[in-house]
């Protein structure tokens, strides 16, 4: 708005203009407030950290986090922009400064009062003063009364934020790592692609099989690996994350086996509950069998028959007892066998004891009554399987069991057939691989590879890639089948100087046996003092009944086979790291890691 | 436009046409043509001090030469009496014979007065002029004589030849608004003199004020409003001139004796409001104050023996106070 135009159409002593102008000024006070308090707070903060850095790259110090830098320097920003707001700012006060700044000669501080005394802006002179007022801060230009200059002190403060972000973050580039760290982050990344590819197979075999746990597994695999091959983790942190994963899959497969083992459990009281019925129902066909052929018996003293003489119509009707057929005691065998098949889980038995009743059936020689037993046998080993968890075979077996009663007034020769086919094919199922159980142990032995294999590569990373030195090593990477290796391979060519100094790649470091025993036999024999190392030198002596002789030497233990129980080496290391953290000014952040990773490893 | 808007146009015009007049005269010397309207334009009364020769005369005369007004001069000598400046009653005959005294109004009877080597008359004399600088009016023998106005009193006086003076007793001193020291001409303005003064004569000086315009300007000076902290900024200043004041900084503390009566204060206050009105603005600033503040206070200030002996200007403290007042007024938001 010009002056003009303000004076040409508002009336006297308007004062809008003068407040709208005010509070733009306010506003911009505080703007300007705000970068030069900030601009000092924030070189403060800046300074005090790259001092804090500083000691502390100069060891005099520990090294604060970079939160901790980054957070005080926002924290004094937080800390500028809460007094800017905050700042006592009279409406007066930002009129004088105005009047000061752009020479108005007190006309908006004058204004301001005379509005605050409450004149009449009608009265001579307070009008005329009022609107000279509005014009002229209708007319001000805020950017040249308070001009935007970036104090040099922020200047200062950018150079040390720079500084600090420097000495935090250039070590971090790959170009200013130390070699070894370079190294560390290399074999990161190759054990990474390790991990993705053999979690990429594990997770194509789960799925060809259908074996969730391993698939779920193989993927946690991959992306643990990928993160590794990316460089998201550091070696200790990919430790300390493979030790979780292995961990988790050893529980998973944990809870597998026991999961297998109540099934088996439940087979082995099924088979015997079966065994038991079979039994009782045995028993019971033979008390029957028996009784009859008394009554038989009876009947035939008391109505003794001449010879000759034909039989009468009573004694037509009374045939003698059917001796039990040959396909009857076959069948029964076979229920046997199966009892205990399902006791022990034995598919194969299962099977063969199904066929078996398969041929007993098709041969039709059993009786009525014989089948009939069969088939309530068939309805017991029915329970059992559904006891046992075999839902499948248990509904098909009650079908069989259903069949049989069915067809038990009608034996024909079709009939039979059909019923044995039934037998045979449940034989085949129960005996074919494929079961719901089958997949759960294949799941489980699947899961166990994976877990061996990353156990396996995950010891090989903590050893820096290096080859075990002796010993059984479980794993050479992440492939699982480990090798072995011996300094023991050629004792002739043996340097207990190489192997105390862990170097079993050199050709004397090789023996034959791989025992200890030869190891501290070739020691002995050349015990040449070592320059090197103080206890290079192994010495024996006889314990005091001088029956047992004793050896102390420094040399290369069985791999992975140590001596000191792991409870124990654990219980030890974690008091030694204990204190350390105790005493040393370790960040928190690495506390917590060294922690988690004891905590990780608890036996 | 606004009634108020035409008047101070008007009053910023009549000032302009009266400094013009007197320009044509008076070479350079501005700050003390503005000084010498200012009082008038408020009614107030200047001592203009300066050695001889530097046209402290001739200012007052063209002053008088350029509005409508009655002027007079007095010429103090140490011989002069009260009477000779206030009139006295004489006995006069009338045509029947009869006797009278009637009063015979002395040279203080005039619009503008002329005052010249005021510190020439002995004490007693110098006097004479108090009531009437104070009050506008003149008792003689019992009865009050009222001045026309507006009276406007000019005194000059020269510092250096002490000898024969007396100087002005403070309460004469307070009763002028400014003191005015006339200093020599540049060198641009005394070449303008000497072309001025040694050539043709200059253009005749015509009157383009009356005193009814003068009592309106007066009237509408005093109206100005002024704000609050302008005030205590002037309030300030004037208790600044004060020894035991806490405004005071530390040369006045040290150097002075006694400090400005209220009256610096009316008068650096109402010659503000002259100032703001010559810059067409309806408020006294803070410039305004320090404009006039030094004209205003330094003949009210009364140094001490050891300001006296070290020989320290009533300017130089008067500028230690503005600036001190300055700077507690100052708003420190920090940007």
């Amino acid at each position: 708005m010009s002056v003009q135009n303000l004076a040409a159409g508002s009336p006297a002593g308007s004062t809008g203009p003068l407040n709208r102008t005010l509070a733009a000024v306010a506003a911009r006070i505080r703007a300007l407030v705000f970068l030069r308090v900030g601009s000092y707070a924030f070189t403060a903060a800046a300074l005090i950290a790259l001092i804090g850095v500083g000691l502390s790259k100069a060891s005099l110090w520990p090294e604060p986090s970079p939160w901790f830098a980054g957070g005080l320097a926002i924290g004094a920003i937080a800390v500028a922009a809460v007094y800017a707001l905050t700042r006592p700012l009279s409406k007066l006060d930002v009129a004088r400064l105005t009047d000061r700044r752009t020479d108005l000669k007190e006309r908006l501080s004058s204004a301001v009062e005379f509005q605050a005394l409450g004149v009449d802006p009608t009265a001579p002179f307070y009008g005329e003063q009022m609107t000279d007022a509005a014009l002229h801060a209708a007319a001000l230009d805020l950017a040249r009364a308070y001009p935007a200059r970036i104090p040099r002190v922020l200047w200062l403060g950018v150079v040390a934020a720079a500084a600090v972000f420097c000495l935090y973050f250039l070590p971090t580039l790959p170009a200013f790592w130390p070699k070894h760290r370079a190294a560390e982050v290399a074999e990161v990344k190759r054990a990474g692609v390790a991990i993705v590819k053999l979690a990429e197979q594990h997770e194509k075999a789960a799925d060809q099989q259908d074996l969730k746990e391993t698939k779920r597994a193989a993927v946690e695999a991959r992306k643990l690996g990928e993160a590794m091959q990316k460089s998201k983790m550091d070696k200790k942190q990919s430790l300390v994350a493979l030790q979780k994963l292995t961990k988790k899959m050893e529980q998973t497969q944990q809870k597998m086996a026991e999961q297998r083992l109540r099934q088996m459990e439940k087979a082995k009281q099924a088979g015997a509950d079966l065994k038991k019925s079979l039994q009782q129902m045995q028993k019971e066909v033979e008390a029957k069998r028996k009784e009859e052929e008394a009554r038989n018996a009876q009947q035939a003293k008391n109505n003794p028959q001449k010879p000759g003489e034909k039989n009468s119509a009573q004694t037509q009707n009374q045939k003698p007892p059917q001796p039990q057929s040959q396909a009857s005691k076959q069948a029964q065998q076979a229920m046997q066998q199966m009892a205990e098949a399902l006791a022990s889980m034995d598919k194969q038995q299962m099977q063969q004891a199904m066929q078996k009743i398969s041929d007993a059936m098709k041969s039709g020689q059993m009786s009525k009554e014989e089948m009939k037993d069969l088939q309530k046998a068939i309805q017991q080993l029915s329970k059992s399987l559904e006891q046992s968890g075999m839902k499948d075979e248990a509904q098909q077996m009650a079908d069989l069991s259903q069949e049989m009663q069915n067809g038990l007034d009608n034996l024909d020769p079709n009939t039979l057939q059909k019923m044995a086919q039934m037998a045979k094919n449940l034989g085949k199922k129960m005996g074919g691989k494929g079961g719901k159980a089958d997949k759960d142990a294949l799941d489980e032995q699947t899961l166990e590879q994976l877990a061996d294999a990353l156990k396996s590569g995950r010891m090989t990373l903590a050893m820096g890639g290096k080859p075990g030195q002796g010993g059984n090593m479980p794993g050479n990477g992440f492939n699982g089948k480990g090798h072995e290796t011996s300094p023991m391979k050629d004792p002739n060519k043996t340097d207990p100087r190489l192997i105390a100094q862990g170097k079993p790649s050199e050709s004397k470091g090789i023996g034959k046996t791989k025992s200890a025993e030869e190891f501290a036999k070739y020691a002995a024999m050349k015990s040449a003092p070592s320059k090197f190392l103080p206890n290079g030198q192994i010495k024996g002596q006889r314990s005091k009944e001088g029956n047992e002789l004793q050896q102390n030497y420094t040399g290369d233990p069985e791999a992975f086979k140590s001596n000191t129980p792991y409870y124990q080496a654990y219980v030890s290391n974690r008091k030694q790291a204990e204190n350390s953290l105790n005493k040393e000014n370790i960040p928190a952040a690495y506390k917590k890691q060294v922690r988690d990773y004891f905590d990780s490893i608890k036996p | 436009m606004s009634d108020i808007e035409r008047q101070t146009g008007q009053f910023a015009a009549d000032f302009q046409r009266v400094r013009s007049e007197i320009g044509k005269v008076i070479v350079g010397n501005e700050p003390i043509v503005d000084g010498v309207l200012t009082c008038l334009m408020i009614g107030g009364h200047v001592l203009l001090e300066g050695v001889p020769g530097l046209g402290k005369t001739l200012l007052v005369r063209t002053l008088s030469e350029a509005v409508h007004l009655k002027f007079s001069r007095i010429q103090f000598t140490p011989d002069l009496m009260p009477a000779d400046i206030t009139g006295t009653n004489i006995l006069i005959e009338g045509a029947a014979g009869q006797k009278e005294f009637r009063f015979q109004a002395g040279p203080v009877f005039a619009n503008i007065v002329l005052a010249d080597e005021i510190n020439r008359a002995t004490p007693k004399t110098q006097s004479a002029m108090l009531e009437a600088m104070q009050e506008h009016s003149v008792t003689v023998a019992g009865t009050l004589h009222r001045l026309s106005e507006p009276f406007f009193v000019l005194a000059t006086q020269n510092p250096i030849e002490m000898e024969g003076t007396y100087p002005l007793p403070e309460a004469q001193l307070d009763r002028f608004l400014f003191k005015l020291l006339v200093t020599s001409p540049t060198f641009e303005d005394l070449s303008a003199i000497v072309d001025r003064t040694t050539g043709t004569p200059s253009p005749p000086i015509s009157p383009v004020l009356t005193g009814e315009t003068i009592l309106q300007m007066r009237a509408l000076a005093r109206e100005v409003p002024l704000a609050p902290k302008v005030r205590e900024f002037a309030i300030k200043v004037v208790l600044g001139t004060h020894p035991d004041s806490p405004h005071a900084p530390a040369q006045v503390k040290q150097f002075v004796r006694f400090g400005s009566s209220p009256r610096g204060a009316q008068a650096v206050v109402t010659t503000a409001k002259v100032r703001a009105l010559l810059d067409g603005r309806y408020n006294v600033a803070l410039e305004d104050i320090v404009q006039v503040a030094i004209p205003a206070l330094r003949h009210r200030l009364i140094l001490n023996f050891e300001g006296q002996a070290e020989g320290i200007a009533p300017d130089t403290l008067v500028q230690a106070i503005l600036d001190r007042a300055r700077a507690e007024s100052d708003v420190k938001i920090g940007v």
